[in-house]
């Protein structure tokens, strides 16, 4: 029997959810929680085989959650199930220590496929997201410094704002983000930013 | 400004006893034989002395003129000089300084000294050949007037030495001094020419004068005349001696060898250097202050008790004066000035008079003639006036003396019609009385008188008159006309020829021609017949009041309605002349080529010429009055009420006098009157003359002063101005000395004035002041440029402002647009989308729990429709956050759609894009998709194209899109009314209208649509702040 925790902020989804795994023989959903906090809480409580864990919620992002989960449990299986396609994120999650990255229109036909896979040990990406992330493997990452210059950008600042915030100067402000321009492939600054969101680099 | 003016006689009578002149008369008729014949009966009648008339008061003439005192504008002083110079200008030397009169007002003649030298007294006035005026101080400084100052003193500026002395002006117009210090000294063309010596000088010289002999004359303050002849070489000095009174005050020139001496104790006379004593008894012991000769050889005695005047007749060629005229002058006189019209001006302490000498000389009624209407009158030969007053009597005045003829039966209250004469004899018409003749004889007056008993025709006689044959004519009042010829008398009527039996008027000439005038016309004896002129011949309707036959035998007939004249048996009638001279004519006199005029309302004198050629101009015409010493501007009738005497004066017999005229009076042209500026009064402040006269800008009344400079006749100046660029010809004459004008806008101008003379030309000098009115700021060129330029650009300004506003606005809407349209993304996908994928999950179970079949295959086929639903909807959700940010290229959607199009259709199509690409606003981008959507679907389902090309612009002023195609065109109709759905065009509009864009479609049934589609730069771009972008990105995920 797989005890499954099932973390969204969204209640039908739970609930649609519930009612899949309430078929299966093999598996139990023994707890939910609506966001990252109570997630952290109920798998204490549970100690569940397998997390359904979605990404944007309230109080405690998906990633912060797995990153928490995780680092008091390093065992903890946790499958992410998003609406997101961004390489980041998957990243992001994959580094935090997702098994699997689901989206969500998918939940229907590979759900149980993917938490049955999981709980035998295996790591699943399904192929859309896999395709993804390569498109995006050779290229550089963003610097630490990179990413906080997008973030000031997306947040509609100017260079000489962005120089003021981050104590640098306009002219390394200028060259920050020549280099993000050219690791994202944008055109200009905001469709660095368009870019960033997309992939997950930068949030806001 | 004016003095009052005393013209009409207000000093009292003069009580005066009659002067010797009278008395001789009186001697005369007194050793007269005493011829007694009492006879009503035409019996000749010799009057003893005791029978004439009762002795009036003495009548004195009166000219015009005028007191000034310091209450009347006189400045004030002892006046010691006056002069003219040639501008007209009066310049009078007093204690008090040099003072200017223009027929206005006194002002300082020193205007542009400081007051100390302005007060300074100025004691001898004289003006040279070249008009230059000169002036002496009470030290005998010598000084120059150059505008409006007084330079010197001369010729050795700075040392102040007595160089002057008493000035004067010899023969050839230099000046002449007797100083102590410099001697006798002439100052000719600025040098001056030392004749005597100062060695040889009398101590204080009082006067210096040149005799026309070359002779220089020195007089003293005590020691009497000094003779200098320089003519030798060697100057000889020589005392006069013999003099009984030593103290000269002034010396006149009268003749080539005759000086008059005027001491502190009378008149004295030298005639080639012998002595007349007692010039003329009446100025013994008096004061001699001042002595003038006129243009009429005249001469003027000021003394401390008034003005004599020695008319040059009276005076003998050794300067004894027979006879003297005082005038009506009562304070001290101090000096006597001719001016160049021949009025006299006479200073005195505090005051100055004008002496209208050159005028008319009136006996005023109301100041001793005993009616204010004189009727007829008639001058003898023995210069005694004659005149029949309207209502009574009939009187003589001779010697300034009235007397009441009452010898013949003549009472006061006896009316004479008319009044003839010549050959010593008087003829005098009477009313019911026949006619009375007066000869004047040594012994007396004899008289005659004639009735119709001797033969007359009527005892009322209207008119007569005596031809210089001594032949008589007498007009009756109702029956005809009497000759009285060798001592028979005839009667002419209406029988023989005459219009009327009453004879108003009778005149005629040396060679035995005869005119009368009726009520009924003219008539002229010829050949024993008479020939009648009436209103078909020309003549002037009205009967004829008086007539003049001139020497060249042209006859003016004075009628009721006016003037004509008879030339050559032709009646002509000066049709041109003004129109006074169509009233009433009462009497008509000839002098000098001149008619002197009396009607009922003026006296005027108009140029014979003018009248015979019906041609006037300025100065052939001239009306008189009160200022130029008429008693009154009307006629009076009588037979005749104006006549010229033997000596060429002319007598006027007016309402409220008599005047006279002297021959030569207004005879010379008026002398052009100098026209000066006194500056401009721009709002209350004076600007005065120059060469560069600047008005400040924005000044509202601008008022030109002027005056004409005119001593003499100040009243009669008229003036015409104009204002150049303004006015486009002179002004009416006006007699105003100042014009206003309002808003003279900025620019150059000049204003001129000329004045005219009484005579009515435009002689003098114009008077011009050129000017400029500065622009006010505003009104500058550079200003009214920088102006358009500031309102250009403020136009534009606001033009950018309101473009902004609106893109602001535009801004605003399409951000909240966007916002809303995040939200609504936000709440599909967080919502409904995810609820959506939940129920799914729901109904997966459902799916599972179905047995195999055809139920649970039917219902696998619609959860997978329902995945695509749910995708299609998550892409349409996608979509509301792809348009805002993630696909920013409107050219490749463009071109992506158009190929799609494209690849099902037989038309090409191609896309150029212009310019750099720029970031579109989403929202815009997203409605010119949708557009240009619409407007791709149009061109390839309706057109019929075959080709297709869309054209992207990018400026930065304006982002563009055209999609033309060659297809069939879109009827016009449906262009209009845009056939609501068909082919969404209203629906593009309405977009396009929403965003701010400009949609524009041209087409023409088969010839292709071109639809443009602009929106200006300003709203096109996206300019927002990148967090406002950010913001609406931010939601998708």
């Amino acid at each position: 029997m797989i005890r499954i925790l099932s973390v969204d902020d969204h209640p039908l989804l739970r609930e649609g959810i519930a009612a899949l795994l309430g078929k299966q023989a093999d598996m139990e959903l023994i707890a939910e929680a609506s966001n990252g906090r109570e997630a952290l809480e109920q798998f204490r409580t549970h100690r569940p085989d397998i997390t359904l864990m979605d990404l944007q919620m309230p109080a405690m992002s998906g990633i912060d959650a797995i990153g928490a989960i995780r680092g008091e449990f390093p065992e903890a299986r946790v499958i992410v199930l998003t609406t997101h396609a961004g390489d980041y994120h998957v990243f992001r999650a994959l580094k935090a220590g997702a098994r699997a990255y689901l989206l969500k229109g998918m939940l229907r036909k590979e759900l149980l496929e993917t938490i049955r896979a999981v709980h035998a040990g295996q790591k699943r990406l399904s192929s859309e997201i896999a395709a993804e992330i390569a498109e995006h493997a050779t290229d550089d990452a963003l610097t630490p410094r990179e990413t906080d210059v997008l973030c000031w950008i997306a947040r509609g600042n100017a260079n000489k704002e962005i120089a003021a915030q981050l104590t640098l100067t306009e002219e390394t402000v200028k060259a920050h983000v020549k280099n993000i321009l050219a690791k994202l492939g944008a055109h200009d600054r905001t469709h660095a930013v368009t870019i960033g969101l997309k992939r997950g680099i930068i949030e806001l | 400004m004016r003095s009052f003016l005393t013209k009409t006689g207000k000093t009292s009578r003069a009580v005066n006893a009659p002067h010797s002149e009278f008395t001789r008369v009186h001697l005369d008729w007194r050793h007269g034989a005493v011829l007694v014949a009492l006879s009503w009966f035409a019996l000749p009648l010799i009057i003893p002395r005791p029978m004439f008339g009762k002795v009036e008061d003495k009548v004195i003439p009166r000219q015009s003129h005028e007191i000034w005192d310091v209450a009347a504008g006189f400045p004030g002083g002892y006046v010691y000089s006056m002069t003219q110079t040639g501008d007209g200008y009066l310049w009078i030397g007093t204690s008090k300084g040099l003072f200017r009169y223009d027929g206005v007002g006194f002002v300082s003649g020193r205007e542009s000294e400081s007051s100390a030298e302005k007060d300074s007294p100025i004691v001898g006035l004289v003006v040279d050949s070249n008009g230059q005026l000169w002036a002496t101080d009470n030290h005998n400084h010598l000084f120059q007037y150059t505008r409006g100052r007084l330079v010197g003193p001369l010729p050795d500026s700075g040392k102040r030495q007595n160089l002057a002395g008493p000035v004067n002006r010899t023969s050839d117009g230099s000046l002449l001094f007797a100083s102590e210090a410099r001697g006798l000294v002439q100052y000719k063309r600025g040098a001056a020419l030392v004749l005597v010596g100062s060695s040889s000088i009398p101590g204080s010289p009082t006067a210096v004068a040149q005799t026309m002999d070359g002779v220089f004359w020195i007089g003293t303050r005590d020691a009497g005349v000094f003779r200098v002849n320089v003519s030798r070489g060697t100057p000889e000095i020589q005392h006069v001696a013999g003099l009984p009174h030593t103290k000269i005050n002034c010396l006149l020139p009268i003749e080539a060898s005759t000086l008059l001496l005027g001491t502190d104790s009378g008149l004295l006379t030298l005639h080639n250097g012998r002595l007349i004593k007692e010039s003329h008894p009446k100025l013994t012991g008096r004061e001699i202050r001042a002595l003038a000769s006129s243009r009429e050889r005249d001469v003027w005695i000021g003394t401390d008790n008034g003005v004599y005047k020695a008319e040059a007749e009276d005076i003998a060629k050794d300067g004894k004066i027979h006879s003297l005229i005082r005038l009506a002058v009562r304070f001290p006189v101090t000096s006597l000035f001719e001016d160049r019209v021949g009025d006299l001006w006479i200073g005195g302490p505090e005051m100055i008079e004008r002496y209208g000498a050159s005028g008319f000389a009136t006996y005023f009624s109301s100041a001793g003639l005993p009616s204010s209407n004189c009727g007829s009158i008639y001058v003898d030969d023995e210069e005694s006036l004659w005149f029949a007053p309207r209502d009574g009597g009939l009187f003589r005045l001779a010697q300034n003396l009235v007397q009441q003829i009452n010898v013949g039966g003549l009472k006061d209250d006896d009316t004479v019609y008319s009044l003839a004469g010549g050959g010593h004899e008087v003829w005098a018409a009477r009313k019911d009385r026949g006619i009375t003749r007066v000869r004047l004889s040594p012994g007396g007056l004899r008289v005659s008188n004639y009735t119709q008993m001797d033969g007359l025709a009527e005892n009322s006689v209207l008119s007569i008159y005596r031809a210089p044959d001594g032949t008589v004519w007498a007009g009756t009042v109702h029956e005809g006309l009497s000759r009285f010829q060798d001592g028979s008398w005839h009667t002419f009527t209406t029988k023989d020829g005459l219009p009327s039996n009453t004879i108003s008027v009778i005149t005629g000439n040396a060679s035995g021609k005869i005119f009368v005038g009726t009520p009924d016309g003219l008539a002229e004896l010829r050949n024993h017949r008479w020939v009648s002129y009436a209103t078909h011949d020309g003549l002037p309707p009205g009967g004829i009041e008086s007539l003049l036959l001139d020497d060249s035998g042209t006859l003016w007939i004075g009628t009721a309605k006016g003037i004509s004249f008879l030339q050559s048996g032709t009646v002509h009638v000066p049709v041109n002349a003004p129109h006074v001279l169509f009233g009433e004519i009462l009497g008509i006199a000839e002098s000098h080529g001149w008619l002197w005029i009396t009607t009922g309302t003026h006296v005027l004198r108009v140029r014979c010429s003018a009248l015979l050629n019906n041609s006037f101009e300025a100065g052939d015409y001239r009306e008189f009055g009160i200022t130029e010493g008429l008693p009154s501007g009307q006629g009076v009738k009588g037979s005749p009420s104006v006549r010229v005497d033997n000596r060429g004066r002319v007598w006027f017999s007016l309402n409220e006098g008599i005047s006279v005229l002297q021959p030569s009076a207004f005879t010379r042209p008026a002398f052009p009157v100098a026209t000066r500026l006194d500056g401009i009064l721009v709002d209350g402040r004076l600007i005065e003359p120059g060469d560069h006269v600047r008005v400040p800008p924005r000044r509202h009344r601008f008022t030109f002063r002027y005056a004409g400079v005119n001593i003499s006749d100040p009243e009669n100046v008229r003036y015409r101005y104009r204002l150049e660029n303004v006015d486009s010809a002179w002004s009416e004459p006006t007699a105003a000395r100042e014009v206003d004008y309002t808003n003279v806008p900025p620019g150059q101008f000049q204003f001129d004035v000329i004045a005219s003379n009484a005579d009515g030309r435009w002689s003098g000098q114009e008077a011009t002041l050129p000017f400029k009115v500065l622009p006010a700021y505003w009104q500058t060129r550079w200003f009214q440029v920088v102006s358009l330029a500031a309102l250009v650009l403020g136009a534009w300004g606001l033009y950018r402002f309101r473009l902004r506003q609106m893109s602001a606005r535009m801004d605003l809407r399409h951000a909240e647009r966007l916002e809303e349209r995040s939200r609504i993304a936000r709440e599909l996908h967080d919502t409904l989308l995810q609820s959506f994928q939940g129920l799914m999950l729901r109904l997966q179970v459902v799916s599972d729990l179905l047995p195999k079949g055809g139920a649970k295959e039917e219902f696998e086929q619609t959860l997978e429709r329902a995945d695509q639903a749910i995708a299609e909807g998550r892409s349409a959700v996608y979509g509301l956050r792809a348009s805002t940010s993630l696909t920013s290229d409107l050219a490749q959607a463009v071109k992506a759609l158009g190929n799609e199009l494209a690849a099902q259709d037989s038309a090409a199509f191609n896309l150029v894009v212009e310019g750099a690409t720029l970031d579109l606003h989403p929202i815009i981008r997203d409605e010119f998709y949708r557009i240009t959507r619409e407007a791709l679907r149009n061109a390839f389902t309706h057109a019929r194209a075959r080709h297709i090309e869309a054209e992207i612009t990018y400026t930065q002023r304006l982002f563009r899109l055209r999609i033309r195609d060659d297809g069939e065109g879109i009827a016009p109709a449906t262009l209009e009314d845009g056939r609501a759905g068909h082919y969404g065009l209203r629906g593009m509009h309405e977009r396009a209208k929403q965003i701010g864009a400009k949609l524009t479609i041209w087409s023409q049934v088969r010839a292709g649509t071109e639809i443009e589609l602009s929106i200006p730069g300003s709203i096109a771009y996206d300019t927002r702040p990148r967090r406002s972008a950010a913001a609406a990105l931010k939601e998708a995920r």
